[in-house]
C-alpha cells in the first residue's frame, strides 16, 4: 500500500485527486489545504508521495520540499505547477522533487506521473541498501540519478540504438513536454552516463555502459 | 579670368573700328602718292559713289566695333553670371546632407554628391541596384513620367544594408523639353525611423505589460476550476464508458474546458515574469522540436536553413516563440505553400526569419498584430494571444520581433536576438 498526500489550497482539487487515486487499490490519499497542516500530518506519519501545490500562502510548496527532503528523504515529491511556472517547477527537481505536472492538468498526466513516481520510489527501496552502502559517493549519485525511469529508460534506449537524437528520445517515449526530458537527458550528461557527438545526438559513455551492466545483473531493466 | 574676357571684347571692337580707319587710309594714301594732292579733290568728285562708300567706312566699322564690344562683353557677362551659378548649384550639390543622385534615361547612374558616396558604395552602372526593391525604381519612374515629380518613403541598398529613405525625386528635361535625367534626393530617415520604432515598441511593451498582468491574474484564478472541471469530465466519460450519448456530452464539455485551459495558459505566458533558465542552445534542434509538437499539414512545404547557429536563450520560452510563429504561418497558407525558417548571425545577433507564402496581412493588422486577443482568424481558431506571447518572450530576451507582409505573397518574422541575452544593448527594450 502506498500512501499519498496530496497539498492544495483549492479543496475541490484535492478531493478529486483524492477520488483518482482510491480507485487504484493500493493507493492511500489523503489530503490537506495548506503547507502548515502539511508540514504538521507529516510529522505523524510517513508518506510514499506527497503532491504539492507549488503556490501556496505562506509555506510554499518549495518551503515543503525542502522540508521533506530533510525530514522524510524517503518520500517523493511530485509539484504541481501553473503553465508558465515550469521554470520554478524545474527549479524544484533541481532541489529534488521527482517530477512536476502543469495545472490544468488530465487524469492521465496525474496517473502517469505517480506511476513513474512510484516506480522510481520501489527501486529506491530495492536498492536501498546498495544506495546507502555506496562507499563511493559517486556510485551513489548515479545510482540517485538512474533510479528515475525517464532516465533509466532513455539510457538504455539510447544504449540499444547506438545514437539517438533528442527529437527521437522523445518520440520514442512520448514524452509530450520537451523542457522534462531536457531536464533529464542533462541530469544523465552530468553524470557522465551519456555525452552528445558532433551532430548533437546522445551516446552512452562507457561508464554508463558499465551502469547498464550493473543494473541488467540486478534485473532492474 | 573676368577681367581678361572684358577686355578681349574691348580689343575686339577696337580691332573692328580700326580696319575702317586703315582701309580709308590706306585707299586714300595711294591715291595721294598716285594722283598728288591737286588732283586728289577732283578725282574725288569724278568717282564719287565710290569714295563715298570708302569714306563712310570710317564711321561704320567703329560703330560695328562699338556694337560687337557692348555685345561681346554682355556674352561674357552671362558667361560668367552661369559660371557663378554652376559653381554654386555644384557646390551645394556637393555640400549638402541630403544624399542626391542622377541617372540617365537609361536608368545608369550618372552622377552622385558626397553625401550619396558616403552612404552608399554603389558607383557606376544600373541604378536599380540601388534599390532595396528594385521594383521601386520603376514605380517612381512612372509616377515622374506622368506627375513630374515624386515623393515617398524608399528603401535602398547602404553600405551595411538596407537604409530607409524620405525620397524626392524629379525629371530635368533638355533644351528641346525631351527627357535627359531624373534627379533623386534621398534623405536618411533610419533614426527617425529607429526612433519611431522604438516608441511603438515601447507602447506595445507597456501595453502587453498591463493587459499581460490582467490577464495572468484572471488565468490563476480559473486554472484551479478548470482542473476540477477538466478532471471530473475525464473521470465521468470513463465511468460511463458504455453509454455514447452521455459520453458525447461530456466530450463536448470537455472539449471547451481544453480550450478554456488553452487561453489560460496562454494568459499566463504573457504575464508572467519571465524568470529565464539560459542555455546555450542549437537552434536547429530548436526548430526541429517545434515543428515535433505541430501538425504540419501536407500541404505546407517546411525549408529549415538554420546553419550550425547556437544561441542564448531559455529553451521553453524559445520553443514557444517558434511554435507560436510557426502556427501562424501555417494557419496562413490554408491552401499550402511554403514555409522557410533561415537564419543567420550578425553583428553579435542571431537573427531568425519565419516566412510563409500565406494570403499577407494589410498595414493596418501588421500595427495590431502582437496585441493580446487580436485574431484575423475565426472565432474558435486560436487564442488571439499566441504572438501576443511571442513579443513578450522575445522582449524579456532583449531582442525585437518583426513582421513584414505583403497582401497576396506572405508574412515574414523576423526576430532579432542578441547571442547572449545577459549582455543588454540599449537598443532593447526590457519588460518591467
Amino acid at each position: 500500500m502506498y500512501n499519498i498526500l496530496i497539498v492544495d489550497d483549492d479543496e475541490e482539487i484535492c478531493t478529486t485527486l483524492k477520488e483518482i487515486f482510491e480507485e487504484e487499490e493500493d493507493y492511500q490519499a489523503e489530503y490537506v489545504t495548506s503547507g502548515e497542516e502539511a508540514l504538521k500530518v507529516m510529522n505523524e506519519k510517513n508518506y510514499d508521495v506527497v503532491i504539492s501545490d507549488l503556490m501556496m500562502p505562506k509555506v510554499s510548496g518549495m518551503d515543503l520540499l525542502t522540508s521533506v527532503k530533510r525530514n522524510q528523504p524517503d518520500a517523493e515529491v511530485v509539484m504541481i505547477t501553473a503553465f508558465g511556472s515550469v521554470e520554478n517547477a524545474v527549479e524544484a527537481m533541481k532541489k529534488g522533487a521527482v517530477d512536476y505536472i502543469e495545472k490544468p492538468f488530465k487524469l492521465s498526466d496525474i496517473r502517469t506521473s505517480i506511476k513513474r513516481v512510484l516506480e522510481e520510489a520501489k527501486f529506491k527501496k530495492k536498492y536501498k541498501v546498495m544506495l546507502e552502502e555506496a562507499k563511493d559517493e559517486e556510485v551513489g549519485k548515479i545510482l540517485k540519478n538512474i533510479a528515475n525511469p525517464i532516465r533509466r529508460n532513455a539510457l538504455y534506449s539510447i544504449y540499444n540504438q547506438d545514437k539517438m537524437s533528442f527529437t527521437s528520445i522523445k518520440n520514442e517515449h512520448q514524452i509530450s513536454d520537451p523542457t522534462k526530458l531536457s531536464f533529464h537527458l542533462r541530469q544523465l550528461k552530468s553524470s557522465g552516463l551519456v555525452a552528445q557527438d558532433g551532430s548533437r545526438k546522445y551516446y552512452v559513455t562507457p561508464k554508463g555502459e558499465k551502469i547498464i551492466d550493473i543494473l541488467k545483473a540486478f534485473g532492474a531493466i | 579670368m573676368s577681367v581678361g574676357k572684358k577686355k578681349r571684347g574691348n580689343y575686339i571692337g577696337l580691332g573692328v573700328a580700326s580696319v575702317g580707319i586703315l582701309i580709308d587710309l590706306f585707299y586714300f594714301g595711294f591715291e595721294y602718292i598716285e594722283l598728288g594732292g591737286g588732283k586728289m579733290a577732283e578725282h574725288f568728285i569724278e568717282e564719287l559713289p565710290e569714295h563715298l562708300v570708302i569714306s563712310s567706312m570710317i564711321i561704320l566699322f567703329p560703330l560695328l566695333g562699338y556694337i560687337l564690344t557692348l555685345h561681346l562683353n554682355q556674352r561674357d557677362i552671362y558667361e560668367r553670371q552661369l559660371e557663378e551659378q554652376t559653381e554654386l548649384t555644384s557646390g551645394i550639390f556637393q555640400t549638402v546632407g541630403v544624399p542626391i543622385f542622377t541617372l540617365n534615361r537609361d536608368y545608369r547612374l550618372e552622377d552622385m554628391n558626397k553625401s550619396g558616396k558616403e552612404l552608399f558604395s554603389f558607383r557606376e552602372g544600373d541604378g536599380q541596384k540601388l534599390f532595396s526593391h528594385p521594383q521601386d525604381l520603376w514605380d517612381i519612374v512612372d509616377r515622374v513620367n506622368k506627375e513630374g515629380t515624386y515623393e515617398g518613403e524608399v528603401y535602398l541598398q547602404g553600405r551595411e544594408g538596407p537604409i530607409p529613405t524620405h525620397m524626392s525625386v524629379r525629371s530635368l528635361k533638355d533644351s528641346r523639353g525631351g527627357l535627359k535625367a531624373y534627379i533623386f534626393a534621398a534623405r536618411n530617415i533610419s533614426a527617425e525611423k529607429e526612433k519611431e520604432d522604438l516608441k511603438k515598441r515601447m507602447f506595445q511593451a507597456e501595453k502587453l505589460a498591463s493587459v499581460g498582468d490582467l490577464a495572468g491574474g484572471i488565468a490563476h484564478e480559473i486554472n484551479n476550476p478548470l482542473t476540477t472541471v477538466s478532471l471530473t469530465t475525464e473521470k465521468l466519460m470513463e465511468e460511463y464508458y458504455g453509454d455514447d450519448r452521455l459520453r458525447g456530452k461530456l466530450q463536448k464539455i470537455k472539449g471547451k474546458v481544453d480550450r478554456a485551459s488553452d487561453i489560460a495558459r496562454e494568459m499566463l505566458s504573457i504575464c508572467q515574469p519571465y524568470k529565464q533558465d539560459i542555455d546555450n542552445l542549437q537552434l536547429e534542434e530548436l526548430v526541429q522540436s517545434a515543428l515535433d509538437t505541430l501538425e504540419v499539414p501536407e500541404g505546407v512545404k517546411v525549408n529549415i536553413d538554420v546553419g550550425e547557429i547556437e544561441l542564448m536563450a531559455d529553451e521553453v520560452q524559445m520553443r514557444r516563440v517558434l511554435i507560436n510563429l510557426i502556427l501562424n504561418s501555417i494557419q496562413a497558407m490554408p491552401e499550402g505553400g511554403e514555409l522557410n525558417i533561415n537564419a543567420w548571425k550578425m553583428d553579435g545577433k542571431v537573427i531568425i526569419e519565419i516566412a510563409d507564402t500565406g494570403e499577407g496581412i494589410s498595414r493596418e493588422v501588421e500595427d495590431k498584430i502582437f496585441d493580446p486577443f487580436f485574431s484575423t482568424r475565426e472565432v474558435g481558431i486560436g487564442t488571439g494571444l499566441g504572438l501576443s506571447v511571442a513579443h513578450s518572450i522575445i522582449s524579456s530576451h532583449h531582442g525585437k520581433i518583426e513582421v513584414e507582409s505583403e497582401r497576396g505573397k506572405g508574412t515574414t518574422f523576423t526576430l532579432t536576438l542578441p547571442f547572449n541575452p545577459k549582455e543588454k544593448s540599449h537598443l532593447y527594450i526590457t519588460k518591467t
